[in-house]
């Protein structure tokens, strides 16, 4: 018990020259839950993959009395030392139990490995009942929620035996209420073990860390309890950005009663199951509309449906007036729709300057169109060289925003921009966004968990549960109380 | 109560067939044309397991059938040739007798456990050597399918050791029982029968087990299994060497019974055939790729006896409209028949990952 401390010292990763760690010195003891916080590109995700042997390392890492530097990955998991990834990885093809089952089992003999599984093992018995997932033991892993699937790659870890356990983003993307309980099994698991993780969720790091350490560029920037790290004047240069509010700016109205995009009673699922049952939203022109609701709501199925990934069951999309409800989606790109899925997703072994080519040169004015939206996007000129799949979470999406931007859609339709994303950077998306609108001729979409961006950047909000709209109502700062009484219940 | 006993079931039904009712509805010749799609079936049991499974797109299964087939030829030939004696075909082109890498199979004790081993071993050494450095999907693919042009290549080019491009045939005796009596060519079917019913339970019983289990998770989310203290390449390397496994043994029965074997059924194109019905009848599903092998290596068959040249391009157009429109194979039509509300996710092409919600 007395060696089962994470001690790093001088550990630096660097990729093409990029120093993405630089240096860090880090000790973690057991019972102490440590959030390890900074801006996007801070390289804490890269921190956990060097510990967890991912990418090669120079420097030490001891845990448990062994080097882990140099050892493959499997042999770093035997050590005790487990991990789970931002966007939760499960096996999504096999069902709860048999994920958790995996989990417990690397030590089976070839024996146990060549027969069927009798039961349910005692361990995987008890975690089920500390992640709550006890009733969905035999659905498949890929049809839970976002956060189901967070809470079951928990799981895995702690039938897996980790005494280090390392978390990526652990509460990205969920409620208010599956943050508590996420909260709260944090501090329950790591108790006797050893807990280190990467958020970007604040409120969450204050109500739960015992204690912070602040990366800025690769370096240890501030460690200590949240009280010290909050004062620390550098943090908050760095990671808060020089105190810009959030909330409290005016909005512009929307302009004409044109509804650039609107779905009339739609009814969208996935195999028997309907998800959205019979949905209307509607979208005017120049205006920025938000969905928000809780994970499993439907609110992406909601977009999928709009974008034309997903076909309606029943009901209508129209698109500038035009009947689109059984047109794919690249014509309905053709009209003038853009779509940003959850995720960031972009070319990673292109530059972030070919990311934007690749669109820009099937346009005719392509290179203004580029200019325009790395006018938008300043963070974006000085990572132009960059691979895209060195970026880290913020300037991905703004990437993926900008590129969407350059095919000059009048529709743009945003899953989750803020997911993950430090408030810095959020600030600067939401002014990205509130400039396209001032300018005209674009409309919004955005799906939304955080309430309070949502709301400063829409005129207009509905509030999905369970697949039916439960609240619609006016966007800003008045309309925060009505959004949250209507998703509590 | 029936999804228990369907299994048991459908191994009832196939042993009727395959041991009552095809012996007595066939003539001979036809016979021994199901027991060389039989071969076949058993080859596609392995794939299954390896690509369906384990998602390695083994595209040179035609180097294991080829090892288990040239070495009951050889030992084969020698058999026929006397203790001591010179196989006729190499009297023919040289003067320089038995190779000397060609008498341990003069034993049918060697013979049979290289049959068993050889492929297997192969299999286990190139598994772990590409595995380890991670090697995988098209990578993987494409190495696969150098090994079996290599392969035939290297038969082609030592004439006195393989036959060369005419491979080797004219076998008379069988362990010690004359192949032109009809009823030890029973036999002989009965045996192709056995083995196929017997390596399917074997991979039953890996797709059931944990190990099934483990395999699947590798093949959708190998990095993961890592980080759960698995080695993925010992994982993936298991069913590899299985696939191997039932390959050699399948070409091992496939020379008896189609009386010869030369490059070009070890090659690149038949390599890619014996994928072709693991894929029709659904590759992740048990029984499909045997059954989809022996539909396919049938209507082969029966098609090229009308037009000799059109079944390569049916068969193309086939495995192009099944890649296309049915990635689970006609395995999860039956499926979603059954069951039309749920089907196979596998089955379903996803044209962007999912969202959270």
């Amino acid at each position: 018990m007395q060696q089962d401390y994470l001690e790093i010292t001088g550990l630096t990763v660097s990729f093409d020259g990029f120093v993405a760690v630089d240096g860090v010195d880090l000790s973690v003891l057991p019972g102490d839950l440590r959030f390890l916080i900074g801006p996007n590109g801070a390289g804490k995700t890269t921190l956990i993959d060097a510990v967890s042997g991912l990418v090669p390392a120079t420097g030490s890492v001891r845990y448990g009395g062994h080097e882990l530097t140099g050892r493959k990955v499997h042999r770093i998991a035997r050590l005790g030392v487990g991990r789970t990834f931002q966007t939760a990885t499960v096996f999504e093809e096999l069902t709860v139990l048999q994920n958790l089952d995996i989990a417990a089992g690397h030590r089976r003999g070839p024996l146990t490995l060549l027969r069927r599984r009798k039961g349910v093992p005692e361990e995987v018995e008890q975690v089920l009942e500390t992640i709550g997932l006890t009733e969905l033991v035999d659905a498949p892993a890929g049809v839970l929620a976002h956060g189901q699937k967070q809470w079951l790659e928990i799981g895995m870890v702690l039938v897996q035996d980790a005494r280090l356990l390392m978390l990526d983003e652990p509460v990205a993307g969920m409620s208010a209420e599956e943050k508590e309980e996420t909260g709260r099994l944090l501090r329950r698991i790591g108790a006797d073990r050893t807990v280190v993780v990467v958020e970007h969720d604040m409120d969450f790091m204050r109500s739960f860390a015992d204690s912070v350490t602040v990366l800025h560029a690769g370096k240890v920037l501030a460690e200590g309890s949240v009280g010290e790290v909050q004062a620390d004047p550098r943090v908050q240069e760095v990671y808060l950005g020089p105190g810009r509010p959030l909330a409290g700016r005016g909005r512009d109205g929307a302009r004409g009663g044109f509804l650039v995009l609107s779905m009339t009673d739609v009814e969208v699922g996935y195999g028997r199951t309907s998800v959205i049952h019979g949905v209307t939203v509607e979208v005017p022109a120049d205006a920025v509309v938000a969905v928000m609701g809780h994970n499993g709501a439907g609110k992406t199925t909601l977009l999928r449906a709009a974008v034309g990934l997903l076909p309606a069951r029943s009901g209508r999309v129209l698109l500038d007036g035009e009947d689109v409800t059984g047109i794919p989606p690249h014509q309905r790109v053709r009209r003038g729709l853009a779509y940003v899925p959850q995720g960031q997703q972009s070319f990673g072994q292109l530059t972030t300057l070919e990311n934007l080519q690749v669109v820009a040169d099937t346009r005719p004015h392509g290179k203004g169109l580029l200019d325009e939206a790395l006018d938008l996007f300043p963070a974006l000129k000085d990572l132009l060289a960059r691979r895209a799949g060195l970026l880290s979470g913020g300037q991905r999406q703004q990437l993926a925003i900008a590129r969407a931007l350059i095919t000059q859609p009048r529709m743009l339709i945003l899953d989750e921009p803020t997911e993950g994303i430090q408030p810095s950077v959020v600030a600067e998306i939401e002014e990205a966004i509130r400039a396209l609108a001032r300018r005209g001729g674009l409309s919004v979409l955005l799906v939304e968990q955080h309430v309070g961006f949502a709301l400063d950047a829409a005129n207009h909000y509905y509030v999905l549960t369970s697949g039916r709209v439960t609240a619609e109502g006016r966007g800003g700062a008045d309309s925060v109380t009505d959004v949250r009484s209507a998703m509590a219940i | 109560m029936n999804k228990r006993w369907a299994v048991p079931a459908a191994f009832a039904v196939a042993a009727v067939l395959l041991f009552a009712v095809a012996p007595l509805a066939l003539s001979p010749f036809r016979l021994d044309q199901l027991g060389r799609y039989l071969c076949f079936a058993i080859v596609a049991v392995g794939i299954g397991l390896a690509w369906g499974r384990g998602g390695m797109l083994t595209l040179g299964q035609g180097v294991f059938f080829g090892m288990g087939a040239y070495l009951m030829a050889m030992h084969l030939k020698l058999a026929d040739a006397g203790p001591g004696g010179t196989p006729d075909f190499m009297a023919l082109i040289s003067s320089d007798g038995v190779p000397w890498w060609w008498e341990p199979f003069r034993s049918e004790v060697v013979t049979l456990l290289a049959i068993l081993l050889l492929p297997a071993a192969v299999a286990a050494v190139l598994g772990l050597a590409t595995f380890r450095r991670r090697v995988r999907g098209a990578y993987f693919a494409i190495l696969s399918q150098a090994l079996a042009a290599a392969f035939a290549i290297l038969l082609i080019g030592n004439p006195t050791g393989t036959g060369g491009s005419t491979g080797l045939s004219g076998f008379r005796g069988f362990f010690g029982f004359a192949l032109s009596d009809p009823a030890n060519r029973l036999v002989l079917f009965f045996t192709a029968a056995g083995v196929l019913l017997l390596l399917l339970a074997l991979a039953r019983q890996l797709m059931v087990s944990r190990y099934g289990e483990l395999l699947v998770a590798c093949r959708d989310a190998e990095e993961r299994v890592r980080f759960l203290g698995y080695d993925p390449a010992n994982v993936k390397t298991v069913a590899f060497v299985v696939a191997a496994f039932t390959a050699g043994v399948a070409g091992a029965l496939f020379v008896p019974i189609v009386g010869i074997v030369s490059p070009n059924d070890v090659g690149i194109v038949p390599s890619i055939g014996m994928l072709i019905g693991v894929a029709i009848g659904g590759r992740t599903t048990l029984f499909g790729p045997a059954l989809g092998a022996i539909a396919v290596a049938w209507a082969g068959s029966t098609l090229s006896e009308q037009f000799p040249s059109g079944w390569t391009y049916a068969q193309g157009l086939l495995f192009m409209l099944v890649i296309a429109f049915l990635p689970g194979g006609l395995a999860a039509l039956a499926w979603r028949r059954a069951r039309p509300a749920a089907p196979a996710p596998s089955a379903q092409p996803v044209p962007a990952p999912s969202g959270g919600n």
